[in-house]
């Protein structure tokens, strides 16, 4: 096989999305879960991304950090840092964080204007 | 060893270390955690579990190959390079330097689901008797043009091809590849729609031979000299 690394490894031109400034909100139980999981710690920040996959193709991806690697814009809400990798900007912008307080599928859950459908258990949109 | 060009193929290197779990979670088989000089087919599914191709994914240690239908390429990268975001997951398109046969019925002593490197061709066995064969076109594989033998065997053996049984729009457990859908490796694209035609036991078919005074003439999907391959209800 030639992998043509010797010769045209010229890479195929990747979808670059358009980077947008991001505007969120964050519901009233989602505040509250967060500062129970921040405590008095501002320093940490709540990453909100996007990974491929899921039943729908895109899945949301939360994670509690104190920085990344990956080119984020940083927006305070609700005395809280958010970090949302550029990469993502267009499929986040307009989301709320909310948080639903069940035994069985509770948790953050993002309620997403971009998304024309998401599946059963919510983590993922298309 | 009968041996077919596979010319309406195209021929991508991924390179990345995303490349698996990227390519995992966009379609129907296990593909993460597949080794070095292992070899899979997948089919990457859109959220209605419709195949946008049927893939052939070679993890040749520093990069996947990745072998699909070429009329499906354009809707296949389509699909995933607006998904591809921060992952680190960079295609290139190498059809034009490799030339790709099917080896079929009397083949190597590979071991189903190994692919090796032998006199400058990449061999990868897709399972009890088919192979696919890769060489750099200075190589020169000897094989014949996509013949009516070839479907007579895959006929006779019910293999399901590109442009008969696979088509961009199936679903795997209607066009014969339900066992390229992996029950158990959690999300994927198209998964819950498989998921509950399983559960439910609601639309899988399956591929059958039969003869064509017996195959009813709307249901075949590879018509043969005496025998047809027909897809019908499990």
């Amino acid at each position: 096989m030639d992998c043509g690394t010797c010769e045209t490894d010229t890479p195929l031109e990747m979808h670059t999305p358009e980077v947008v400034d991001v505007n969120l909100s964050i519901s009233d139980n989602a505040v509250k879960m967060l500062g129970d999981a921040f405590g008095d710690d501002r320093s940490m920040a709540l990453l909100v991304g996007v990974l491929s996959g899921g039943c729908s193709g895109y899945m949301y991806d939360l994670q509690i950090v104190e920085s990344s690697d990956l080119d984020c814009q940083e927006v305070i809400i609700e005395g809280f840092r958010v970090l949302i990798p550029k990469s993502s900007s267009h499929l986040l912008n307009g989301i709320e964080i909310d948080y639903e307080d069940r035994l069985m599928g509770g948790g953050f859950k993002i309620v997403n204007p971009n998304a024309q459908s998401s599946c059963g258990c919510g983590e993922s949109f298309s | 060893m009968p041996q077919v060009a596979f010319s309406d193929s195209y021929a991508t290197i991924w390179r990345g270390k995303d490349c698996l779990s990227f390519l995992d979670g966009l379609s129907s088989n296990q593909v993460i955690g597949l080794s070095p000089n292992r070899v899979i087919q997948s089919a990457i599914l859109d959220k209605n579990a419709k195949i946008i191709d049927l893939v052939i994914i070679l993890n040749l240690g520093d990069f996947l190959a990745v072998i699909g239908y070429r009329p499906n390429y354009d809707a296949m990268l389509e699909f995933i390079t607006p998904k591809i975001l921060d992952s680190d997951v960079s295609i290139s398109d190498i059809s034009e330097l490799n030339d790709i046969a099917i080896s079929y019925d009397e083949i190597t002593n590979i071991e189903i689901g190994s692919c090796e490197t032998i006199s400058d061709i990449t061999i990868a066995r897709l399972c009890e008797n088919m192979e696919i064969h890769i060489a750099a076109k200075i190589v020169e594989l000897d094989c014949e043009k996509m013949t009516q033998k070839f479907h007579e065997w895959r006929i006779e053996h019910q293999i399901p091809w590109y442009g008969y049984e696979i088509n961009r729009g199936s679903i795997p457990y209607n066009c014969g590849i339900n066992e390229l859908v992996h029950e158990s490796k959690g999300c994927y694209t198209g998964q819950e729609i498989l998921t509950r035609m399983r559960t439910r036991n609601r639309g899988i078919k399956i591929l059958r031979t039969l003869d064509n005074s017996e195959a009813n003439p709307q249901k075949v999907s590879t018509k043969g000299t005496y025998k047809s391959l027909v897809i019908v209800n499990q």
